[in-house]
């Protein structure tokens, strides 16, 4: 027997983030978990259901929104009136410059027209976009301080327009239709795409009624409707429904156009047809996944649901605390909830779960094994010292951080990233925000990675150190005998030997090395040859050391010494 | 891997034994550089060493019957092998020794050590290759059963390429994966001007083989050869061979 009340169960990861999200939008409180994978809730909880999808993406995430940044200058005004500009400066002037840019550009998008026909307001926004024009910046602070009384004139005249716009969007109405549409073209757009309000052609234009219409209407209409001659049947819920019409082709990356493409069903018979209110649910995923800019993760805990709606509220709550303008990987606050774990009676309570990704408009999965876990904890002050750490690569900026942790996950190690960070650091230094500690880091957490997968004795910290060092030693000789412009191409050839696992090609090149200076080669290579990994692994601690502060203090005091 | 080391001796007398006394430096460098490395290669019994070497008196020289004086007091020694650990062992343990007088043994001679080199191999690309002899080749068929005699073949005796394949054969038994004996069976010398010599070595007068020739076969085998060298004993100075 079916109750009254609507009953979801947590199925595979797609839908269980739509319920996280749909549980995230009505509150926990209006749900009641009966059992560990199941939840219920009264059809009232979607009364006025639009109004609460949107109020979640605005609050959740409001100091992401562009409208934030317009409403969020408001306490520097007061600010700067109330001391009479006593503390303005030019410095000041230029972050006003930077903003009125930023808010022309914003008030005269579309996003934004289209929500000022929303707003039931006198003002018009876009012939203040005209007036507002940037402040002439002088020279220097000099110049600033004599024309001072000029420019704060010109400034108060466009606080007065700037406090009109902020008051235009700070009102209820704008948070209510401008927060929605960044929300729509920020958050949501990454999860659905193509009806409703994401609809080019839609014809209704107020966006919380088109969502009403077209997702909860339905559903509450499905609800209420006599089902008893329905033939087919919910591919999720198998509830009975009538016709074929919604598939699940509006959600990113899933589905497929049924109408153009049958050759992917069997028979070429489309069944993959969804009811109204699963369609309600799916489209609370962007709730359920969490994202910072157009990356997203979501933790697929399936075994109990309390669970799951914890520990992906811990990485949402980490992630949007840490998201103070700057951009900080999203695996950060992932792995911090694992460190936190580390400290419960349940340390790997994580272990064996699905984390799903949402990257460059597709989705990647990964599981947690155990092991990962691991070498996650056992290396958190590795981990910790690569937050910051980023490179740039054929004008793509990567962030170190982001890529180990993806690597662990992938279960692959480290040695094409390290090989990608020195070589960056040799053909361009100055694209490459990291140096030697942070290679090394890397080092010990691929040596880490390296004795999961077996195979490996040696301490892992030791080879990396000596290895260094006799790099550093190597490359202080060089310098000695003022030959340090054939490192850079010493360091070339030691690098392709090691992308090949070349290790006759590396040790003659080693060997003319240490010939050329006269010294004996260390130990900790010859001990390391023919040990695989291991001799990659010196291989690569080598080269650091042998780059490593190519333009750095200390080797220009050697530098003017040697001249 | 190839290595040139020029070589200082203290005086021009050296004795017709010379490779001995040489060997006898090379063993002291080790022991002082890595005595583990030592003991696993000099006090284990009679284990096979991957390197071989020849010795190359710069002119002018004298080649008498019991010495040959040196007037250059120089010469330069040549070590090969096919293992690229050896030769960083090689190369440190003489680097240790780099512009240091040593005594040579049991006769009033010193060596020093003045340079070290890492010589390019040349890259074999044909199946055939011209070798010349660095160093004389020793073939020798052991006599483990009865007598424990040696018994030395030069180029001129007909057993010469049966029991130089047969200890190929036994040497590379379990070094490429796989049986390579009928590859080691295909291989043919050529001779160009080879000749028979008598060497003394530790009071033994060995008939070896110099001079030039061609081999051909597959090239794995040739680069094995061009690298390790051919023959027995020839870590202590035997069957060292060059490219032409």
């Amino acid at each position: 027997m079916k109750s009254d009340k609507i009953r979801l169960t947590l199925g595979d990861w797609q839908w269980n983030a739509s319920v996280i999200g749909f549980i995230n939008i009505v509150g926990e409180e209006n749900v009641c978990h009966i059992e560990a994978d199941t939840v219920e809730f009264w059809p009232e909880a979607l009364d006025g259901f639009e109004n609460k999808y949107f109020a979640y993406f605005i609050n959740t995430y409001e100091k992401t929104l562009s409208w934030y940044k317009i409403v969020n200058f408001q306490d520097r005004l007061n600010t700067y009136e109330e001391n009479n500009f006593e503390e303005f400066d030019l410095k000041a002037l230029e972050f006003l410059n930077v903003y009125i840019k930023d808010v022309k550009r914003y008030i005269k998008s579309n996003s934004y027209k289209a929500a000022y026909e929303l707003i039931d307001s006198e003002v018009e926004l876009l012939s203040f976009e005209k007036q507002l024009i940037t402040i002439k910046e002088p020279k220097n602070q000099q110049r600033f301080d004599v024309d001072k009384s000029e420019i704060v004139n010109e400034v108060k005249r466009r606080f007065l327009l700037l406090q009109q716009i902020i008051n235009y969007c700070a009102s209820s109405e704008g948070r209510r239709y401008i927060g929605a549409k960044n929300a729509i073209y920020n958050i949501i757009n990454n999860a659905w795409n193509g009806v409703s309000f994401l609809n080019s052609q839609t014809k209704e234009k107020n966006i919380y009624s088109d969502y009403k219409s077209y997702f909860v209407d339905t559903a509450t209409g499905y609800l209420q409707s006599e089902k008893g001659k329905y033939k087919y049947n919910c591919f999720v819920c198998d509830a009975p429904i009538k016709d074929m019409s919604n598939d699940l082709s509006f959600l990113n990356a899933t589905g497929f156009d049924v109408a153009r493409k049958s050759s992917h069903v069997w028979n070429f018979q489309n069944d993959i047809t969804i009811c109204p209110l699963c369609k309600l649910i799916y489209s609370c995923l962007p709730a359920g996944i969490i994202y910072t800019y157009n990356r997203g993760i979501y933790i697929n805990q399936t075994i109990k649901l309390k669970d799951a709606v914890r520990i992906n509220n811990k990485i949402k709550s980490r992630i949007l605390r840490s998201q103070d303008g700057s951009m900080r990987p999203i695996y950060h606050a992932l792995v911090s909830v694992l460190h936190e774990q580390e400290n419960d009676s349940a340390k790997y309570e994580l272990a064996d779960v699905q984390v799903v990704r949402y990257e460059n408009e597709s989705y990647r999965f990964n599981i947690l094994a155990k092991p990962m876990l691991q070498i996650i904890v056992n290396s958190k002050k590795e981990l910790d010292s690569l937050i910051r750490v980023n490179f740039i690569e054929n004008g793509r900026n990567i962030n170190v951080y982001d890529e180990v942790i993806g690597r662990i996950f992938n279960n692959q190690n480290l040695f094409t990233l390290i090989h990608k960070m020195l070589y960056g650091k040799l053909s361009d230094a100055s694209k490459c925000y990291f140096n030697g500690s942070h290679v090394r880091n890397v080092l010990i957490i691929n040596q880490l990675i390296c004795s999961r997968l077996g195979g490996m004795k040696m301490d892992n910290t030791y080879l990396v150190k000596k290895s260094r060092e006799a790099g550093e030693s190597l490359r202080n000789k060089y310098f000695n005998k003022d030959s340090n412009h054939k490192l850079a191409g010493i360091c070339y050839r030691l690098l392709n030997a090691l992308k090949t696992t070349n290790e006759n090609m590396f040790m003659d090149v080693t060997l003319n090395c240490y010939l050329y200076v006269n010294s004996q080669v260390p130990k900790v290579i010859t001990d390391a040859l023919g040990r695989g990994k291991d001799f990659s692994t010196m291989g690569y601690a080598f080269v650091s050391g042998l780059i490593d502060g190519q333009d750095g203090s200390g080797n220009k005091e050697k530098k003017a010494e040697g001249e | 891997m190839r290595i040139k080391v020029d070589i200082e001796t203290g005086s021009m007398e050296l004795p017709i034994d010379y490779r001995r006394k040489f060997l006898s430096y090379i063993k002291s460098a080790f022991e002082d550089y890595n005595q583990e490395l030592y003991t696993e290669l000099y006090e284990m019994g009679s284990s096979p060493k991957s390197f071989c070497f020849s010795i190359y008196f710069l002119p002018e020289v004298e080649i008498g019957k019991e010495e040959i004086i040196l007037r250059s007091k120089r010469f330069t020694a040549w070590f090969t092998t096919p293992d690229i650990l050896m030769g960083v062992h090689l190369i440190n343990a003489l680097m240790a020794r780099r512009n240091k007088w040593f005594p040579l043994a049991d006769c009033d001679n010193k060596l020093r050590t003045l340079s070290i080199n890492n010589v390019q191999e040349r890259p074999i690309t044909a199946n055939t290759a011209l070798f010349r002899i660095l160093s004389p080749i020793v073939i020798r068929d052991h006599d483990n059963k009865e007598m424990k005699k040696d018994w030395y073949y030069t180029y001129e005796d007909s057993e010469f390429e049966i029991i130089w394949k047969r200890n190929l054969k036994a040497e590379l038994k379990n070094k490429f994966g796989r049986d390579v004996s009928s590859d080691i069976n295909e291989l043919q010398i050529k001779p160009i001007k080879l000749r028979k010599t008598v060497v003394r070595n530790y009071d033994i007068y060995i008939p070896c083989t110099i001079g030039n020739f061609i081999l051909e076969g597959e090239r794995y085998l040739l680069e094995y050869i061009y690298k390790a060298g051919i023959g027995s004993r020839r870590s202590l100075g035997f069957g060292c061979l060059d490219i032409v």
